[in-house]
């Protein structure tokens, strides 16, 4: 297990990931209302290069009755999207939000009073 | 930025793709990709044409107008080229405003951005013109830094001309593009190959076309829009067409699009999922069933058909379809001396995009039905939004390494003759 250093704290903005080399693997750490993720820079679809796709609010539908439907982009549910196909992540916890079972392998992202640093 | 290092160290570029031809080895094998596309250099073209054609040409207009995406973005305070603000941009209202342009929005409002579809410099979202010098380093170097080794190149807003009205325009440009082809590429890099795109309005200037060009280094094929109008592909109305390719021993492919697929408008509403999921087959499919009930392979021995960009889970669908009815309406396809699957066993079919089924065991089925060792040629539709690379193939675990081997190459280098 190797512990890496990412950036200071005042390096991050929101939804913007910064990347490290953690082993021979890219990883992509992302900052979202102060709390703190990383993920292998691979999508498990395609391997592309899932942490430098952007990331967007989950697009969503809530019905209103009679059978109609409002589709609107949450500003709450934040996805990472591999720039290569499309696929779509939950910035949260690296699930693909159309098929559960693709992941983005995930590492834990430790935080001090002024850095980051990640673990794998 | 130089057009050679538009790839590299990009993000979103190939360099994961790369990583893999390191790990698996990808470039100890013979890979051809049997479908990739350029974006083909309209402004080129009339320089190949006959003067009294170039100026008519020039008002053509194949492309989707980019200052109408700039406006678009511009509402937003966005621009197509720079990372958008998810918080900032409301971007439902941008993806449903992109989308009154085009229903094919591949970009799906901004989340595909790989640099070939959104190059960073100042290029839009829609076709860009293509350089030569950027043809051949992407297919010559960045494909082999993939472990790719030859390509088919295939037009891009070519395949669009076929609904256009303009016959004698269709026959001019399908005769510049080869041209073109011919003289910036093909048999001038050992990588790259390219098919003829025949003229649907007029098979006799088609037929001369082969004629003139068909036995060109890097010339693999012919090219047969399946969307196109007038007749069937099992009409004799083709028969100059194939009677040239078969001379030649040129493959007749045929290429889908979505272009004048006929419920396009009606799913407009619902996105580009469905559009794409059956515009691409669809045609394909009747191109195929029309070939086979009309005895094309009877009429035409030794003549090869190769389909292209449909997937493959249809084909056992049409094969069960096609032989269910002939054994009661036999009497209708008199030509035929097998089953039609017996047919569509001895055509080609690329791989892109190559399905996944939620049971992934379900394609070792698909794959058998269609004897897909001898008859599957591994395609990556590169740069388009879903394209495929070669670990699709190389990673599917039934498959034998030799089968492996022959789909993601050596079928397409015995079909194409390319050495």
């Amino acid at each position: 297990m190797k512990t890496q250093r990412v950036a200071k704290i005042s390096e991050f903005s929101d939804l913007r990931p910064i990347f490290v080399n953690l082993n021979g693997t890219s990883v992509g750490i992302y900052k979202f209302r102060e709390k703190y993720y990383a993920y292998a820079n691979q999508c498990p679809h395609q391997a592309g290069p899932a942490c430098e796709g952007i990331v967007i609010g989950n697009t969503e539908a809530e019905l209103l009755g009679e059978g109609r439907v409002r589709e609107f982009v949450s500003k709450e549910n934040m996805n990472i999207v591999c720039p290569w196909h499309g696929v779509e992540f939950d910035l949260t916890t690296g699930v693909c939000r159309a098929d559960p079972r693709y992941q983005l392998r995930s590492y834990e992202v430790v935080v001090n009073a002024y850095e980051v640093f990640v673990r794998g | 930025m130089a057009t050679s290092d538009r790839n590299r160290n990009i993000f979103g570029g190939l360099d994961n793709a790369v990583k893999q031809a390191d790990q698996k080895g990808l470039r100890d094998l013979f890979i051809v990709d049997a479908d990739c596309h350029i974006d083909e250099p309209f402004t080129w073209f009339p320089k190949y044409m006959p003067e009294t054609w170039r100026k008519k040409y020039r008002n053509v207009q194949f492309s989707y107008a980019s200052e109408e995406y700039e406006q678009v973005y511009a509402k937003f305070s966005a621009t197509p080229s720079e990372p958008l603000d998810p918080m900032k941009v409301d971007m439902m209202n941008l993806y449903n405003e992109l989308r009154t342009l085009s229903p094919w929005d591949r970009t799906m409002g901004h989340r595909v951005r790989r640099p070939e579809i959104r190059p960073e410099d100042d290029e839009p979202l829609g076709f860009y013109e293509q350089k030569a010098e950027e043809i051949v380093d992407t297919f010559t170097t960045r494909m082999n830094d993939i472990g790719i080794k030859r390509s088919m190149l295939f037009p891009n807003q070519l395949l669009e001309l076929p609904n256009q009205p303009d016959v004698q325009l269709e026959v001019e440009v399908s005769n510049a593009y080869i041209d073109y082809m011919l003289d910036k590429f093909l048999g001038k890099y050992p990588e790259l190959f390219t098919s003829i795109y025949i003229p649907s309005s007029s098979p006799e200037k088609g037929a001369e076309l082969i004629d003139r060009v068909g036995s060109e280094k890097g010339i693999a094929g012919i090219l047969i829009s399946p969307t196109r109008p007038g007749p069937l592909s099992g009409d004799e109305y083709w028969n100059p067409v194939y009677e040239a390719a078969r001379k030649k021993d040129l493959p007749v492919c045929f290429h889908a699009e979505a272009f004048a697929y006929p419920l396009i408008d009606k799913f407009n509403k619902e996105k580009y999922l469905p559009i794409h999921a059956l515009s691409f087959p669809i045609p394909i499919i009747t191109q195929l069933t029309s070939i086979v009930v009309s005895g094309v392979p009877e009429r035409f021995p030794g003549l090869k058909f190769v389909f292209i960009e449909a997937g493959v889970s249809w084909i056992p669908w049409i094969m069960y379809r096609l032989d269910s009815e002939y054994l009661m309406r036999w009497t209708e396809a008199p030509l035929l001396k097998k089953f039609p699957s017996e047919y569509i066993k001895e055509f080609y079919f690329t791989s892109q995009p190559l399905e996944r089924p939620r049971n992934r065991g379900d394609m070792e089925w698909v794959l058998r039905a269609f004897d897909a060792e001898s008859q599957l040629l591994y395609a990556s539709d590169y740069p388009h939004w879903d394209f495929d690379v070669p670990s699709v193939i190389y990673d599917i675990p039934f498959l034998s390494s030799e089968a492996k081997q022959r789909i993601l190459g050596e079928n397409a280098r015995k079909l194409f003759r390319m050495n």
